[in-house]
C-alpha cells in the first residue's frame, strides 16, 4: 500500500503529534523527502485497531541533531570520516514531523469529525495514496472538506499555506470541485497574501 | 383567563433600545415580518394572564455567509457551506426588534401597555386570525360606525378585516397621502361607499376638482348601499350649477378676489357694503355700486374710482360670482346623500374661492345651529354634523403661502371636532400641504411615498408614525397602505379593498389612445409652400 513515514513518538495535544520519520537503515529505503511532505495526507495504523485509521495532514517537519546538544569536544571533527566510521551516527541527526489528525475511516465509513481516539507511541504512520484520499473526501457520497475550519484553528504561520495546499491537491482528485475549491483558496490567498503582505 | 398556546416563533433576547422595544430571536423569516403582530404572555397586577401584543419594526440577520462565501456568482454559497460541513439550515437566524403595543383590555380602553419588559427566554407567539380581527378595528365590518377599508397585508390568506371607526375620523379628520396614481382616489372612493350605506347614511361633500367621482352615482341603484327604508342620494353638481352669491361672500374673500386693493380702497369698500347690507342681507353687486357713488365724495373719488373698476374687472367678469343664485346647504348636505361638487372646468382661482366661501358657510351654519339651534325653515342649517372631502389638498391649503381657503380649513381642522365638520384632506404632495393641517388631520391612510421631502413632513407632522412605517413607504405597490390614528386601534400595514362602484379616475392609457385615433396622415400641399418666399 503507501509509503511508510515513520512512528509517532510524542503527543502533543489531542490532534497533533510527532512522527520520526524512518531512515534507511534498517535494511529498506526510507521514504522520499516527498513522502513526508508538507499538505501530505496520512493514516494512522494502529497495532490494536487495524480496521480504523486516523487521517492527518502534515503539517510542520524539524531536523534535530542530537549531538549538537552533547557538551565537550568531538573525538573527531570531520563529518565526512565520522559517517564512515561510525554509521549509526547517523541515527542521532533525525527528522520528524508534526502531523494534524483531521478525521478517520472506519472501514467504509468516514468522517471528518474531531478524533476522539488519539494514536499511541509507536503506531505506523503511511502516506496515502490518491485513492485513498478521494475516498475519505467523500462523506456519506458528498465531497466534503469538513477539517476545513479546525485546521484554520492550528495556531502556526504555516495553516494558510497548508490549506491552499490541500485546496490544490483536492481539485485535482475532485475535478468537478474546482471552481468551489477555487472559492476557497482565494480566499485564503487574499488572506494570506493582500492582508499578511501589506500592512495598512 | 387562561391564554391557548399555540406554536411559538422565538424567544425573547432582550431590551430593545428604545423603553418599548424589545428584541427576540427566530428562525422562522416567513412568518415574522415586518408590521407583523405577535403577542408574549405575561401575569399583570391581579394574576391575570394577557397576551401584550407587539409589532415587527426590524428584522436583522444575524448569522450570514462571510462576504467571500459569495464571491462567485456561479457558486451557491450554500455548496460552499455545506462542503466544509456547515449545514445552511443554521444560517436562518434572525435578530427581531418589536414594538410593544400593549395588552388590548377592551374597545374602550383599547391597548393597555404593560409597562415592563418582557422575560428574556420567554416565547413569543404569532397573533392569530381571531385576534387579530379583534384588536386591530374598534368596529366589525358591517357594523354601524364602520368603514371597511380592507385587509391586513402581511396576512393575505386570512382576510383580516380593517375597519376604521367613522366616528372617530369625522370628528378627528382624515388625510389620505401617497404619490400620484398610487390610489387616493380610489381608496377615499372606498370610504364613501362605506359611509353612504344604511350602516351609516352619511352627508358627505366631496370638492371634486379633476371629476372622479361623478361614477359614484351609482350608489343609488346598486342594491347594497340600500337599506329596508333607505336609499343613498348622489347629487352631482356639475361646474355651470355652482355659483357662490354676491352677498355671501366675506370681506376678506373679497379683498383676496379684488387684486392690488389699497387700504384707503377698503375702507370705503368696507362702508358700501356696511350700507347695502343695512337694507338688504341679500343684497346685489348693482347695491355696493349705488352705495359706493354716494361715497365719492371729498378726497374719496379715486378710491371709489379704483374700486368700481375692480368691481368690473373682477367680479362682473366672474361667472361665479352671482347676484341671485345661491346653494342652499342642505340641498348639499343631508344625512343619507353624497353630493359632488365637479370642480373641473373651474379656474384655479375660482375653486379657492368655492372652497373657502362653502367651507366657511357650513362651519357658520354649524355653529349656528348647535349653539342656537336651527330652524326647521332656514335651508341654510345643518342641524347634523358633516364631512368633506378636499382633494388636491395642498392647492388649499399649501405650507408655503397664504392660499384664500387655508385660514378656514385651518379653523374647520382645529375647531370642527366641536361643531361636527370633519373634513378628508388628499393630497399627493404631502411636502407641500401646510404641516399644521397635515397635523390636525389625525387619521391617515398613506399609500406609497418616494419622494423625501413628503416623506419628511410626515415624519413631523403624523402623530406615532414610527420610523419603520415611514421605511415601508417606497416599497408599498399600489392598493397598499399604512394606516394609523384615531380611527384605528393601532398602525397597519394594509392591502385596500376593491372598489363596489366604478373608479373614475383612471389613468390615461395614452398609447391605447393613440392607436384608436391613429390615422393616415393627410397629403402635405407641397406646392402651397412653394410659392412662400424663401427665408432670408
Ligand atoms: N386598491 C386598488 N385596487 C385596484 N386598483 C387600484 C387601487 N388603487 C388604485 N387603483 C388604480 O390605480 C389608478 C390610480 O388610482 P387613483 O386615481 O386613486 O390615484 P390617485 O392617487 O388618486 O392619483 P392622483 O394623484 O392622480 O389623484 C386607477 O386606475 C385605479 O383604478
Ligand atoms: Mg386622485
Amino acid at each position: 500500500m503507501g509509503v511508510n513515514i515513520g512512528k509517532i513518538i510524542r503527543g502533543e495535544n489531542q490532534v497533533t503529534y510527532l512522527v520520526q520519520v524512518e531512515n534507511s537503515l534498517e535494511g529498506k529505503p526510507g521514504p522520499a523527502p516527498e513522502d513526508c511532505a508538507f499538505g501530505n495526507y496520512v493514516k494512522v495504523i494502529s497495532s490494536d485497531a487495524p480496521a480504523r485509521v486516523l487521517v492527518g495532514l502534515v503539517i510542520d517537519s524539524a531536523l534535530v541533531d542530537r549531538d549538537s546538544l552533547r557538551a565537550g569536544p568531538r573525538l573527531a571533527p570531520d563529518f565526512e570520516s565520522m559517517n564512515v566510521l561510525f554509521p549509526d551516527f547517523v541515527d542521532e541527526r533525525i527528522k520528524v514531523v508534526r502531523i494534524f489528525l483531521i478525521g478517520s475511516i472506519d472501514g467504509k465509513a468516514t468522517s471528518h469529525d474531531f478524533p476522539g481516539v488519539t494514536p499511541k507511541l509507536g503506531d505506523v504512520v503511511v502516506k496515502m495514496a490518491d485513492a485513498e484520499i478521494k475516498g475519505f473526501h467523500l462523506v456519506g457520497g458528498q465531497f466534503k472538506v469538513g477539517y476545513y475550519s479546525q485546521a484554520m484553528q492550528i495556531r502556526s504561520p504555516f495553516t494558510m499555506p497548508l490549506m491552499i495546499r490541500v485546496f490544490d491537491r483536492l481539485g485535482k482528485l475532485f475535478p468537478d470541485q474546482v471552481e468551489l475549491l477555487a472559492l476557497l483558496k482565494s480566499n485564503l490567498e487574499y488572506a494570506l497574501k493582500m492582508q499578511g503582505g501589506f500592512s495598512q | 383567563m387562561t391564554v391557548p398556546k399555540e406554536q411559538p416563533v422565538g424567544r425573547i433576547k432582550g431590551p430593545g433600545e428604545t423603553t418599548y422595544e424589545f428584541t427576540f430571536i427566530t428562525s422562522c423569516k416567513d412568518k415574522v415580518k415586518i408590521s407583523e403582530y405577535l403577542y408574549y404572555t405575561w401575569k399583570d397586577g391581579a394574576g391575570v394572564e394577557r397576551k401584550v401584543v407587539a409589532r415587527v419594526t426590524g428584522v436583522e440577520q444575524i448569522r450570514m455567509y462571510p462576504d467571500p462565501m459569495l464571491a462567485n456568482p456561479a457558486i451557491d454559497p450554500a455548496a460552499v457551506a455545506g462542503v466544509i460541513d456547515y449545514s445552511p439550515q443554521g444560517m436562518d437566524l434572525y435578530q427581531v426588534t418589536a414594538q410593544v403595543v400593549g395588552y388590548f383590555k377592551d374597545q374602550a380602553f383599547k391597548f393597555v401597555n404593560p409597562r415592563v419588559s418582557p422575560t428574556p427566554g420567554s416565547a413569543i407567539y404569532l397573533a392569530t386570525k381571531q385576534d387579530l380581527s379583534e384588536w386591530l378595528s374598534s368596529k366589525k365590518v358591517n357594523e354601524p360606525g364602520g368603514a371597511f377599508i380592507g385587509t391586513l397585508l402581511n396576512r393575505p390568506g386570512e382576510d383580516i378585516p380593517v375597519v376604521l371607526d367613522v366616528k372617530a375620523f369625522v370628528s378627528t379628520h382624515l388625510a389620505v397621502l401617497a404619490a400620484t396614481g398610487q390610489g387616493k382616489s380610489y381608496t377615499v372612493g372606498d370610504i364613501i361607499e362605506e359611509m353612504m350605506g344604511p350602516r351609516n347614511k352619511a352627508a358627505v361633500l366631496v370638492l371634486d376638482p379633476h371629476d372622479e367621482y361623478g361614477t359614484m352615482k351609482e350608489v343609488e341603484s346598486r342594491p347594497e348601499f340600500s337599506g329596508k327604508s333607505y336609499t343613498p342620494v348622489v347629487k352631482l353638481f356639475r361646474p355651470d350649477d355652482i355659483r357662490v352669491r354676491f352677498s355671501e361672500l366675506a370681506i376678506s374673500e373679497l379683498l383676496h378676489i379684488l387684486q392690488g386693493i389699497s387700504d384707503k380702497m377698503t375702507s370705503v369698500l368696507r362702508e358700501a357694503i356696511h350700507a347695502a347690507r343695512k337694507v338688504t342681507p341679500n343684497f346685489t353687486v348693482q347695491d355696493v355700486l349705488n352705495a359706493l357713488s354716494k361715497l365719492k365724495t371729498g378726497g374719496n373719488e379715486s378710491s371709489v374710482e379704483g374700486v368700481i373698476w375692480r368691481i368690473h374687472e373682477f367680479i362682473m367678469s366672474r361667472a361665479l360670482i352671482d347676484d341671485a343664485k345661491h346653494i342652499h346647504l342642505q340641498d348639499v348636505l343631508r344625512p343619507g346623500q353624497l353630493s359632488i361638487f365637479n370642480l373641473s372646468q373651474i379656474e384655479e382661482d375660482d375653486q379657492q374661492v368655492i372652497v373657502s366661501v362653502f367651507l366657511h358657510r357650513i362651519l357658520r351654519s354649524r355653529i349656528t345651529a348647535m349653539r342656537k339651534g336651527a330652524k326647521p325653515s332656514d335651508m341654510d342649517a345643518l342641524d347634523y354634523p358633516v364631512f368633506i372631502v378636499l382633494e388636491e389638498g395642498h392647492r388649499f391649503a399649501p405650507a408655503s403661502d397664504e392660499s384664500r381657503s387655508k385660514r378656514i380649513l385651518k379653523t374647520i381642522l382645529s375647531e370642527g371636532r366641536k361643531f361636527g365638520v370633519g373634513v378628508c384632506i388628499v393630497s399627493q404632495r404631502p411636502g407641500k400641504l401646510d404641516s399644521d393641517v397635515l397635523s390636525q388631520c389625525m387619521t391617515q391612510i398613506i399609500m406609497k411615498m418616494i419622494n423625501p421631502v413628503d416623506q419628511q413632513n410626515i415624519k413631523n407632522s403624523v402623530e406615532g408614525i414610527s420610523a419603520d412605517l415611514i421605511e415601508e413607504l417606497p416599497g408599498l405597490t399600489r392598493g397598499q397602505a399604512v394606516v394609523i390614528g384615531e380611527a384605528i386601534n393601532t398602525p397597519v400595514l394594509i392591502q385596500i379593498r376593491s372598489r363596489q362602484t366604478k373608479h373614475g379616475g383612471s389613468s390615461i392609457d395614452a398609447v391605447k389612445e393613440w392607436e384608436d385615433k391613429w390615422a393616415p396622415a393627410r397629403q402635405i400641399d407641397v406646392e402651397h409652400y412653394k410659392d412662400d418666399e424663401p427665408l432670408k
